[in-house]
């Protein structure tokens, strides 16, 4: 009879390197993705920022900073970039205490939540172009909004909501707004039920009303995850292309244009006229770039204090 | 039973191997016969087109070796044609080509080396058609592409309209404007908001809008572009009129609201289902507003209002370059056989064809001049014989102008948003586009201005 000894070191290490190829095998469609997808396009973009480049090969030459120097007396630029963080001080506070709000809604033990759950959600998987044209038909000067406003008598002529700056920045932002509360509705709740029941328990015990629970006990709780939801928002809306694209196109005059809309208009071969200089194009994501890494990390370090309430 | 088996395996054996010999035979056959690709972004000819070619394939086609595959690029053939290139996957013919890009590669054919080319050049040269723009030719002057197909363009206007509101004549016709300062006067007739009449609508979020309905009006109304070509300068004057109407227009309130936020495809469809004036086109919207969008009233089709029309001036039609070959289609088939495709694919066979069938104006009208039409298009014609009165000017000098404002977006940010006035802006046009021209040619040496100079330029309108 014999008697298989085995090893049981290697077997050991036998198995976990079968587990590890398993997992790089998972990985990599990823990882070839991510590094032909983005890492592999970011490089050539960067490396083009130093050169006047237009698709055309006899026509491109090393430019050093010129392309950088330009930049910062480009005021079209510098007013999309204002455009963008205007559009973020008017969203930001408008989109997460109405998410906030349902979420607190939404948590309490009713009938029906989870509809609701789930038509809040909704907006989020419908593609951006097709809510920028439904808001477009919907603020349209002879669409629903004037007709309702005109009817109930609230208006007596309809309006141009994209005749002037301020009206069509309020337009993107309830349309962006309409698309993005949903999925900040789903965090927040998921931050409320992590909260334990005996905390709660314990504030019905000491006699706080629902108030002083929400406010002292349930929101300093969810303070972390709060700190990630409203960087998530930050980010995102600062990021905001497509809505601007197909809703405005920067109407009227250029004056609604995000940096990240104004780029792509401008600068993107296909899109932009003949013969632009893509290099300029790529230093400006570039610098758009830092100056988004910048924003993102000095939120993260400045709202550090979320973290430690408790 | 076994007899039976036996029965079906050899049937079933005879039949894979008839089919197999089957398969031979074709192969045979289509190894004789090579397939050539070609791209087209012409999505609205592509049934007559395919028609055509479908013919071609099964007469000439056949007798000489060759089919084509015809496809159409609904939207952005540079960047398929170009993403193509990149993998050894070119058409072998296409459309909408960047000349200097590819010759620069090497990627298509000068028509000069094609056997028979110089004389197909000179069909075109000798109608008076300057092919040394960039959309037909390199740097060096060989010529890669010829034109095929124009458009004009003028101005739609609603005859019920013009009636309603008293602007005819004696006999009750309708009379467009000839001037800028009549199409004004007449838009604010026209507008009366309480009843929803608008006296004329502005596309100003399509991206052609700034060409079509102010940079090709200066033709007509001053003979000349923003590059003036005599002195090889950039002279922005000559918009300054154009400009001026429409900022009276604006402030008269008599443009269809939204103008900043409409883009062409909506602009057309209002004005075919609403009561509006009139509109800028080309001769590619009469398709849109007799079957896309049929205009509810009856339209009529005016030239380009002047500034001053007992000085006016030849004006603006669109004619740019048509088929490319790649260096492929020469290797496939040999440069004869290639050469037979392309002569085919700017046939005047094709372009009577289309224009019979609304598609397509021909370059030159006496291709067309004695087809007779399948039935009758509204504008079609009038819009076909503004050629009489048009041209395709010349090529302006380029200009390097990296993170500067072009002229469309100063009229649209700064003339229309009322921060700069018109001579302001006319002013930093003229410094701008000047400084670029300068700063464009020292940096391309290897470029000569004086290919974009010509002293003798003119284009008075005659007899009109």
């Amino acid at each position: 009879m014999k008697i298989a000894i085995k090893n049981p070191v290697r077997r050991r290490w036998g198995k976990r390197e079968k587990y590890e190829l398993q997992a790089y095998i998972m990985l990599m469609p990823q990882i070839i993705g991510f590094l032909l997808f983005s890492i592999y396009p970011m490089i050539w973009a960067i490396t083009k920022s130093w050169y006047f480049y237009n698709g055309i090969s006899s026509d491109t030459r090393f430019v050093g900073w010129e392309n950088f120097i330009r930049l910062f007396s480009d005021g079209e630029y510098w007013q999309t970039l204002a455009n963008t963080f205007l559009f973020a001080i008017m969203k930001i506070p408008i989109e997460l205490p109405i998410a906030l709000l349902l979420a607190v809604l939404l948590n309490q033990k009713l009938k029906g939540t989870g509809f609701f759950r789930t038509m809040f959600y909704l907006p989020h998987i419908v593609s951006t172009a097709i809510i920028a044209l439904v808001f477009a038909n919907i603020f349209n000067y002879f669409g629903v909004i004037n007709a309702l406003m005109q009817k109930i008598g609230i208006l007596e002529q309809p309006v141009d909501w994209f005749g002037t700056k301020m009206k069509a920045m309020w337009v993107l932002v309830i349309a962006d707004t309409w698309k993005s509360f949903g999925v900040n509705v789903l965090y927040f709740l998921a931050a409320m039920q992590n909260i334990p029941e005996d905390v709660y328990d314990a504030c019905k015990i000491d006699g706080a009303g629902k108030f002083t629970v929400f406010f002292k006990v349930t929101l300093p709780l969810m303070a972390p995850v709060l700190q990630v939801i409203l960087m998530l928002s930050i980010i995102g809306t600062l990021q905001t292309n497509e809505l601007v694209l197909v809703l405005t196109n920067g109407a009227p005059g250029g004056s609604t244009y995000t940096v990240m809309s104004y780029i792509f208009q401008k600068y993107a071969p296909g899109l932009a006229d003949v013969g632009v200089n893509v290099g300029y194009g790529c230093a400006m994501a570039l610098v758009t770039g830092l100056i988004l890494a910048t924003i993102t990390l000095s939120y993260q370090r400045y709202s550090q204090k979320l973290n430690d309430i408790y | 039973m076994k007899k039976r088996k036996k029965f079906l395996s050899l049937v079933i054996l005879s039949v894979v191997t008839t089919s197999l010999f089957t398969g031979c035979g074709n192969s045979k056959n289509n190894a004789d016969v090579q397939t050539l690709q070609v791209w087209s972004h012409n999505s609205h000819s592509k049934m007559v087109m395919s028609e055509l070619i479908d013919k071609w394939n099964t007469d000439e086609g056949a007798k000489l070796g060759v089919k084509i595959e015809y496809t159409v690029k609904e939207s952005e053939i540079q960047q398929a044609v170009e993403m193509a290139f990149a993998s050894n996957q070119e058409p072998d013919m296409f459309t909408s080509c960047n000349v200097k890009k590819y010759s620069d590669s090497g990627d298509i054919v000068p028509l000069s080396t094609l056997p028979g080319g110089e004389e197909f050049i000179k069909k075109y040269t000798d109608l008076g058609i300057d092919l040394s723009g960039a959309a037909f030719s390199s740097s060096d002057g060989e010529v890669y592409c010829v034109p095929f197909s124009i458009n004009t363009f003028g101005l739609v206007y609603n005859k019920d309209m013009f009636k309603k509101y008293g602007i005819v004549d004696e006999n009750g016709e309708p009379t467009p404007p000839k001037t800028f300062e009549e199409v004004r006067e007449y838009a604010k007739i026209m507008t009366n908001e309480s009843e929803q009449d608008y006296g004329i609508i502005f596309p100003m979020k399509w991206s052609s809008f700034y060409s079509t309905d102010i940079g090709q009006l200066a033709w007509g109304s001053a003979g000349r572009g923003a590059y003036d070509c005599v002195t090889g300068t950039y002279d922005f004057s000559v918009y300054k009129p154009i400009y001026e109407m429409y900022i009276g227009i604006k402030n008269d309130n008599s443009c269809f609201p939204m103008t900043e936020s409409l883009d062409n495809d909506a602009a057309r469809a209002y004005f075919a289902e609403r009561n509006i004036g009139m509109k800028f086109a080309g001769s590619y919207d009469v398709g849109v507003l007799n079957d896309q969008f049929p205009a509810k009233c009856d339209w009529g089709v005016a030239p380009y209002p002047v500034a001053d029309e007992n000085n006016a001036y030849l004006q603006w039609m669109g004619m740019g370059g048509y088929f490319a070959m790649s260096q492929s289609a020469v290797e496939k088939v040999g440069a004869e056989k290639a050469f037979e495709v392309f002569k085919f694919l700017h046939s005047d066979e094709i372009l009577q064809e289309l224009y019979k069938r609304g598609l397509n104006l021909p370059y030159d009208y006496s291709i067309v001049e004695n087809v007779k039409m399948d039935k009758e298009i509204n504008g079609w014609k009038e819009f076909a014989e503004l050629a009489k009165i048009s041209t395709n000017g010349y090529t302006s000098a380029n200009v390097e102008i990296t993170g500067e404002k072009k002229d469309a977006d100063v009229f649209k940010e700064d003339v229309w948003m009322g921060t700069k006035s018109v001579d302001e802006a006319i002013d930093e046009l003229n410094e701008r586009y000047n400084r670029g021209l300068k700063v464009y040619f020292e940096n391309n040496p290897d470029e000569d201005i004086n290919k974009y100079i010509n002293p003798q330029w003119s284009s008075v309108r005659n007899g009109e």
